[in-house]
This record gives C-alpha cells, sequence and structure tokens, in this order.
C-alpha cells in the first residue's frame, strides 16, 4: 500500500517552532505589482501630459486673442505720440500768443503820456523837454514865480499820483535859477515807467484818450488772450 | 537568506513594495522629467501671453479715450492758432509798409505837423529756429513773432504840442501798429520876428518808430508759431 505523496515542506517544523501559520500566505505575483506599480506611474504622466496638452489649447487660445490685438499697441504709440505733439504745439503757440500780447500791453503810449503831461501841468509852470527812454522819463520846463519852487513841487506830486509813472520814482533833479528874481527857476523832475497790468493799461489808455492802442487792447480782451 | 531570518532593512522595504514601487517610480521620473521639459516651459509662456494680453486689452481700452483726448487738444490748438493769428494782425495790422510814408505825410497834414526828417534805422531779421549763435543776442523783441518783419525809423517833426498830440494819436490809431520809444520832445524858443515882435518856434518831435509787417519771404508759413 502506498502513501498519498504530500509537498514537501522543509519549512513547516520551523515555522511551528516561531508560531507562525503552519501554511505560508501566498506571495502576490510580482506581475501583478508590476502592472500595479506601472499603473501609478502612467498615472502621473498621464496627469502631466493632461496638463500640457490643457496649456497647449489655452496658449492657442491666447496667441488667438493676441493676434486680434496685434496692431493696438502701435496705434496707441502712435496716438500717444500724436497727442504729445499736438499738446506741445499748443503750448508753443499759447506762449507765442502769450509773448505777443504782453509785448502788445506793454507797447508805451506817447500820446498818452503827452495828455497826462498836460492835464497835470499846474499853471505857471511850462514843460520845455520831454524825454521818454526805456522804462525812464525825464521832464525838464521853467516854473513861474511867484512861488516856482512850490509849482514845482506840485508838480512833482501831481506826476507821482499819475497811474503811468511809478510814485516813488519821482525825483526833482535840479532847480535852479539862471536870471534875477521874478524870470522864473528851471527845473528838472525823473521818474520812471510803471508797469501796469493789462486791464489797468487798458482803462488809462482809455481815460486818455489812447484809443488806438486801448482798441488793440479792447480785441486782445475779446479774444481771451489779454494777460 | 529566507523569510524566517530577521529582516535587515526596514519593514517596509519588501518584494512588494520594490516590486510596486520601482515602476512608479519610473513613470514619476517621467512625468517629472515632463514637467521640466515640456509642461513648465508652456505654463511659463501662457503667463507671459496672459501678461501681454491684460496689457494689450487695457491699450485697447485707452483707445478711444486717447482718440477724444487728441480731438480735443487738435480743437484747442487751432483755437489757440486762430487767437495767435488775431494778435499778429493786431500787430502787422492790414496796413502796407511800402505806404506808411504816404500815411504818415496824411496823418501830418492832418494835424498840421510838419515833417522834418524820416530815417531807417535797421531792420530786424525774423527770428531763424535752427540758428546758434555764440555772441550773445540782444534781448528779443517780443513782438516779432515768425513771420513778421520790423523796421525802425527815427521821426522828426514840429508843431505845437496840441498838433504833436493829434499826430502821435492818429499814429497809434492807423491799422499798421506802430511802437513808440524814445520818445522825446523840445519847446521851441521864443524868436523875435522882423517888427520885433516875440515869437514862439514849434516844439520839435523827435521819435523812434517801431513797424511790424507780415514778411512776404517767409509766405509759406503766415504767421505761424514754430
Amino acid at each position: 500500500m502506498t502513501r498519498p505523496s504530500l509537498p514537501l515542506d522543509l519549512l513547516q517544523e520551523r515555522r511551528r517552532q516561531r508560531g507562525l501559520p503552519p501554511v505560508p500566505a501566498r506571495l502576490r505575483p510580482a506581475r501583478q505589482l508590476l502592472l500595479g506599480g506601472a499603473a501609478i506611474g502612467s498615472a502621473l504622466v498621464a496627469v502631466v501630459l493632461l496638463l500640457s496638452l490643457g496649456l497647449a489649447w489655452r496658449q492657442q487660445q491666447l496667441a488667438q486673442a493676441l493676434a486680434g490685438l496685434r496692431g493696438i499697441s502701435a496705434e496707441v504709440e502712435a496716438l500717444e505720440a500724436r497727442v504729445t505733439k499736438t499738446r506741445r504745439s499748443k503750448a508753443q503757440v499759447q506762449r507765442s500768443s502769450e509773448g505777443l500780447a504782453k509785448g502788445l500791453v506793454a507797447v508805451s503810449s506817447g500820446s498818452a503820456l503827452l495828455t497826462q503831461l498836460m492835464a497835470l501841468t499846474p499853471d505857471g509852470v511850462q514843460l520845455t523837454e520831454v524825454r521818454a527812454q526805456g522804462d525812464g522819463l525825464v521832464l525838464k520846463g521853467l516854473a513861474l514865480d511867484p512861488q516856482a519852487f512850490r509849482r514845482v513841487n506840485s508838480l512833482s506830486l501831481l506826476l507821482a499820483q499819475s497811474p503811468l509813472v511809478e510814485p516813488r520814482s519821482v525825483k526833482v533833479v535840479q532847480l535852479q535859477r539862471d536870471g534875477e528874481a521874478g524870470s522864473g527857476v528851471n527845473w528838472e523832475l525823473s521818474a520812471r515807467f510803471a508797469a501796469l497790468p493789462a486791464p489797468r493799461m487798458l482803462q488809462v489808455l482809455q481815460a486818455l484818450q489812447a484809443d488806438g492802442l486801448a482798441r488793440r487792447l479792447r480785441l486782445l480782451q475779446a479774444a481771451g488772450v489779454l494777460p | 537568506m529566507t523569510n524566517f531570518q530577521a529582516a535587515a532593512g526596514p519593514r517596509w522595504l519588501n518584494r512588494e513594495t520594490v516590486l510596486l514601487a520601482a515602476p512608479a517610480l519610473l513613470g514619476a521620473l517621467v512625468a517629472a522629467a515632463l514637467t521640466g521639459a515640456v509642461l513648465l516651459p508652456r505654463w511659463q509662456q501662457v503667463q507671459r501671453d496672459q501678461q501681454l494680453l491684460e496689457q494689450l486689452e487695457a491699450q485697447r481700452q485707452r483707445l478711444p479715450l486717447l482718440r477724444r483726448q487728441l480731438d480735443t487738444l487738435e480743437q484747442q490748438r487751432a483755437e489757440a492758432e486762430i487767437r495767435n493769428g488775431q494778435i499778429i494782425s493786431l500787430i502787422a495790422g492790414s496796413g502796407d509798409l511800402n505806404t506808411f510814408l504816404a500815411q504818415l505825410s496824411q496823418q501830418a497834414a492832418s494835424s498840421g505837423v510838419q515833417l522834418d526828417g524820416y530815417e531807417p534805422i535797421a531792420a530786424t531779421p525774423p527770428p531763424k529756429g535752427g540758428g546758434k549763435e555764440k555772441t550773445p543776442a540782444p534781448p528779443p523783441d517780443p513782438l516779432l513773432a515768425p513771420g513778421l518783419s520790423k523796421t525802425s525809423v527815427l521821426l522828426t517833426a514840429r508843431g505845437s504840442g496840441p498838433q504833436l498830440l493829434d499826430f502821435l494819436r492818429r499814429l497809434e490809431r492807423l491799422s499798421l501798429l506802430v511802437v513808440q520809444s524814445d520818445l522825446s520832445l523840445k519847446a521851441g524858443t521864443v524868436t523875435k520876428d522882423k517888427d520885433g515882435r516875440p515869437q514862439l518856434e514849434p516844439t520839435q518831435l523827435r521819435l523812434n518808430l517801431g513797424l511790424y509787417a507780415k514778411d512776404h519771404s517767409d509766405a509759406d508759413q503766415p504767421g505761424k508759431a514754430p
């Protein structure tokens, strides 16, 4: 009689000694494990590829959008350049206008000066010389007696009240009696012209009937460029 | 070594872990390589494109504003040029410099003034843009706009005070702007005539006149500011 053949298990005794189960746990097949690992690795690669595809799609979208806006930068730059150029040009024209308007306001009126001198020269005082050079004014004349000195003093005070001259600039340069008493006194006054603001200058010119220059200032005023 | 021997390495490092992790690690390495080589540069490019798109969108939104700004500025410049032209017209007037002598003579006759002298001093050339001179230039004439030329004249005349005043007023009323400077008036002395009667000589007027006219040699830029 033959005994049934049992699978040879040489480590069975040792397992028993160590308190381990008599039959060892079955090992998972290597193929299965490798496939599992490969699946994980492939999933990682797939995620990266998917992200890359998504980015490529987004990149394409952006490229299309950028192509639609290709000329914008150049157009904006051109417009900005034109804006800058126009602004500069406008400022130049305005500066030129302001300079010309100031120049016009500063034009001296000989007729206004003469009218003013005729109006303020008191009785007994003669003007023999008027010299206006730059912003300086020199007046010479003869004051009659009696009270010749007082008459010159009146003239200097009246001149100081004139809007055409700086009040503090009026100076008596000289008073000289040449001949005998009663022959009069030669006098000399100096003053400096006042720099009047344009609206005041317009008033003064109108008051002194210098209507030629006043008309020009009124036109400047109407054009809105009177400084 | 058998599976009965005490484990020499860490407990997690066994057959299953190695077999599972090896291909997974390989996949991770490939994924990392792809990330570095493809994903990251593409992502950076997308970021740059996105930024550029935002800038261009912002610029596109600015376009209407810029166009409106340009329109307004051009309108303002045109208005400023019109005003500038008006001022230049006030300076140059509509009178002709060539007929100024006739106008002067007419005004003198109307006011009873006798003209004694008319002496052109020097014509100041209009300012040129590019020229740089080393010598210090005299202070610029504020009225000498580009496109205008100036003529200076020394005028001498004589008449009574009221006559000279009327003459000066008439000069100022001329369409051509007559800028007066260095005015000098000298009263005449008293002389005696043949019969011995005292006679007052007329007052002498000495005056510099500045005359401005449109410079026709520069007719292609009539009165335009630089």
